[in-house]
Order: C-alpha cells, then structure tokens, then sequence
C-alpha cells in the first residue's frame, strides 16, 4: 500500500471500525458531503464490510493489535488534505457539516476541536464525562499530518502539530452507550486493554495510589465536571471514571492482563 | 417404596464446558437429576449421558426452575448444586454418612469459592458470593421464592449443623468475570425492582450501602486478607444495590 497523495482542498472522512454493523450505516450516511470517504476494517467478522463498500470503495482491512497504528494507517490511507476522523457510534448532523466545510476555506489553523454531545440510550448526558471514559469534545478535524496517534491499546494519546484553530461550535452525537449494562460492559473492556498497556509499560503502578484515585477521580467527575447534574447516570459515569485504574492495575497485577503468565 | 434414598439435582443453563465435570462427581448419589433451562449448546446431550433423569424447560424465575427441580427429585434427600461446582471425595462421604444418620432435615455446606485458580476464602457475601449455602434437605422442606435472582427461601424442618467438607464453586474465571456476574445480577434484579414497583429506596441510601457493604466484606468478613480479590468482591458487593436501583430507576428493561 502506498501513501495516497493529498489532494488540496479535498476532505476525507475516516472511520476506524471493528464489528460495526449496528453502528456504520447510520454513521456513513452522514458523511456523504466529503469529498470521499475511508473505512478501516480491524479484525471484521460481521458484515461491516459489505456496508461499507455501499457507500465507498476506499477500505482498508487488517487486524492491528494498538488502536494507534490501525488509526495512523487510516490516516496515511485517505486522499483528501483534510482529514475528518469519525466513529461508527458518532453522527455529524447538516449544520457540524456546513461548519466544517467553511471552517476549512477559512485556513484559520491545521487542527480543529470538535465538541461532542454523548448520548446513553435516547438521552444526551451532558455532564461528567473525562477520566478515560467518555469524552466532551476532540481533535476530529485535522490537515494531514498534523495529527499523530500514540501506540497504546486504549485511548492513545495524541500528537499534534500545526495551528490549533478555533473550537467548532456544532457537536457531533456521540452514541455511546445504550444502557448502564453497556457502560459496564465497556469499563470492562477498557480496564482489560489498559492493563495490557500497563504490563507492556512495565509500570502498573501501587495498589494504594490507585485506590487514592477513586476518591480523586470520583470528585473530579462527579462535582469538579458536574456529573451531579445528571443525577443517576453521572453517579455510573463518575464511579466507572473513578474504578478505571485500580481496576487496571489488578488486572494487571493479578492477571497479567488476562493473558498467560509470562 | 424406591430404593432412591439421595437425589442429586442440578439445574443448568448452557455450561456445556463445565457440566461433565460437576456430573462426574456426583455419582455417589442414587439419582442424579438434571433440569434443562433454554438450554441451546449440548448440554443436554452430556446430561443424557450421565443420567436419565433430564426435564427440559424455560423458567424465567429462579425459584420457579429450582422448585421445578426439587420436585422432579425422586429421592427422600436432595442435594442441590450447580454446574461450577464440584463436589471432593471427602465431602461426597459426608453427605453420605449425614443423610444415614441424621436427625436433621437440613444442613448448610461450606463453599471453597475459586476465581480463576485461585482459592479466595474471605469477604464473600452480600449477595456476591456464597461462603456456605443449604444445600442438603429432606425433600419438602426447602421452598425457593420467585424472585429472579438471589431467591428467599422458605423451610419448614429444624437446621442441622454445617458439614465439615467443603464444596468447591468455580466461581469466576477473571476479574472481567466478575463484571460481567455484577451486571446480570444488578440487571435481574432491577427487574424484580421494576415488577415490584420499587427502586430499592433512595439513590442515598444505595450509596451509603455501597459503603456499609464494602466494609462488611473487606472488613468485618476479612476480604482484605485476599489481597486485590478480596478488595473487588467487597466492590462489586457494594454497588450491586446501587446499580441495580439505578437501573430500576433510569432504564425500562
């Protein structure tokens, strides 16, 4: 595979899937004002694939183990200048897509904010969010090249280069959990694949720090960031926010990150 | 009158991995008796194997599935147990020797409770977990309640003491087990929550039992004596009432 060469002016939509069927349809569907689009396969086993080709022939299939490397292919992967990262979960509604695409004639910087609105089930959260688990706005709008990906399992972390523009002011929808079963199922996910980052680090940390943290993390969630304003599910968000590293280090100091001991 | 004196009963739910080697140690028993419930893997074809007492079926209640089994044991004693359990040798000659000689009409059973292969003996409790559970009765005395999870149980026959063997439960294979137990258990019963009316009382006083509980497990029943085990059952045991309220109280299903 080679580098695509960039095309001025032209903006790619990438999205990064591993089994989306549910999710992509409802997600490509809002992408169809860039000038192309680009889809990722990690590790499909359901019928992603053939999704996605309904609505593009750019695909890009592999199994990468870090999150970080498969999101930097994408990237490599995609033809336009502009890059507008996106997944399968997260909807751009007509106005997010207006403001884009003026937002990019403006040349005003390299790398754009986007903020996003989470939504558990039909019902947007406002509050709360951060801690690893759930985010309120990101770095989706980018030049190529501006935005690097580090190499961990879970949320890696970014790199990035060139003009930070202003913030967007439209939200992208954010589906992120159906329900509190769903928020559990992913903290634990999350916790797994943090604790292999951890083990691969060679620092899991101290049972009693991490233990510190919930009560720090539980504070920052649930009343320096508001969580309390949303009442129940700011509780679960906070709580789930405030047990990710201890959590991860026992995972990892009990388990070896569910992997054989070594 | 038969000659079946002691009933084995065991009620499964797709455990085609584990069913064979809890059926193999019960074979001290005079009838083994095996209840189906919306089984889809080959359970069945493993039970059939072992015995002929197999009833299929779909409870969706707990109690109404172990009622269900209770009454299709034919013996003059049960001995209840579930799939990821095992019964040792040494426990198998006691239940043996009780069941000749007592007075009793029920007795409870220690529980080696493994997570992984880890043996975690302390903290259990508060309705994650078992330390010891009265699974040896005369048949008639033991009633289970129709709540989805964690059924009451009513008797109506005098408690003998608790054997000396213990049972081994495999009770989970890893943390992310654990997580998983705490989501169907906290989702099962906010249905029970739900169908009841209720939420369980207020989110306070579900978060002041998250507290009250951990320290119950990590304290008062020692948790913190099995390490990092020890501190995530008293954990889990204290937000199964929080979790399940909120579930009740947000969501419809």
């Amino acid at each position: 595979m080679t580098e695509a060469v960039s095309s001025t002016g032209k903006l790619s939509a990438l999205v990064v899937v591993h089994n989306e069927e549910e999710m992509l349809p409802g997600c490509l569907e809002t992408l169809s004002f860039a000038d192309d689009i680009v889809v990722v396969l990690d590790n499909c086993t359901d019928r992603s694939r053939e999704i996605a080709e309904r609505f593009t022939d750019r695909l890009l299939e592999g199994s990468w183990e870090l999150e970080g490397e498969r999101r930097n292919l994408g990237i490599d992967f995609c033809p336009g200048e502009w890059v507008l990262e996106i997944d399968a979960d997260e909807r751009v509604s007509d106005e997010l897509a207006a403001e884009i695409l003026s937002c990019l004639k403006s040349e005003t910087g390299d790398v754009f904010n986007v903020p996003v609105h989470n939504y558990v089930g039909e019902r947007w959260i406002r509050f709360g969010w951060g801690g690893n688990f759930g985010k309120n706005g990101c770095p989706a709008l980018f030049r190529k090249g501006a935005k690097i990906w580090g190499m961990e399992r879970v949320h890696p972390h970014l790199t990035v280069t060139g003009r930070q523009g202003p913030n967007l002011e439209n939200a992208i929808t954010h589906y992120i959990d159906k329900n509190i079963s769903d928020m559990l199922r992913r903290f634990d996910r999350y916790t797994t694949a943090r604790s292999r980052d951890l083990l691969d680090h060679g620092e899991i940390g101290s049972f009693p720090n991490m233990v510190r943290k919930i009560f720090s993390r539980y504070w920052k969630s649930y009343v320096i960031r508001k969580g309390y304003r949303e009442k129940g599910y700011g509780i679960v968000i906070a709580l789930c926010a405030a047990l990710y590293p201890v959590v991860s280090h026992l995972k990892a100091s009990l388990e070896n990150g569910g992997r054989e001991p070594s | 009158m038969s000659d079946i004196f002691l009933s084995a009963l065991i009620s499964v739910h797709n455990e085609e991995d584990q069913l064979a080697e809890c059926l193999e140690r019960l074979k001290f028993a005079d009838e083994i008796v095996v209840l189906l419930d919306k089984c889809t893997d080959t359970s069945g074809e493993i039970a059939k194997s072992y015995t002929d007492r197999v009833f299929e079926g779909s409870w969706e209640k707990e109690g109404h599935r172990r009622n269900a089994g209770i009454e299709h044991c034919r013996g003059t004693w049960v001995f209840e147990v579930d799939a990821d359990e095992r019964v040792p040798d040494n426990l198998a000659e006691e239940i043996l020797t009780t069941v000749k000689t007592t007075r009793y009409d029920w007795h409870e059973i220690l529980v080696d409770n493994y997570i992984g292969g880890q043996l975690v003996r302390w903290g259990w409790g508060a309705s994650f977990g078992k330390a010891a559970y009265p699974g040896l009765f005369r048949k008639g005395v033991k009633e289970w309640g129709l709540q989805r999870v964690h059924p009451s149980l009513k008797w109506s026959g005098e408690k003998g003491p608790m054997l000396q063997n213990r049972l081994e439960h495999y009770v989970d294979r890893d943390i992310s087990d654990m997580i998983r137990r705490l989501d169907n258990y906290s989702s099962a019963k906010a249905r029970d929550l739900r169908e009841n009316g209720e939420t369980w009382g207020s989110t306070a006083n579900n978060v002041r039992r998250l507290f009250s509980r951990f320290l119950k497990c990590y304290v008062m029943r020692k948790g913190y004596r099995e390490g990092g085990y020890g501190f995530l059952i008293a954990l889990f045991a204290g937000l199964y009432p929080l979790l399940s309220h909120l579930k009740a109280k947000l969501e419809d299903s």
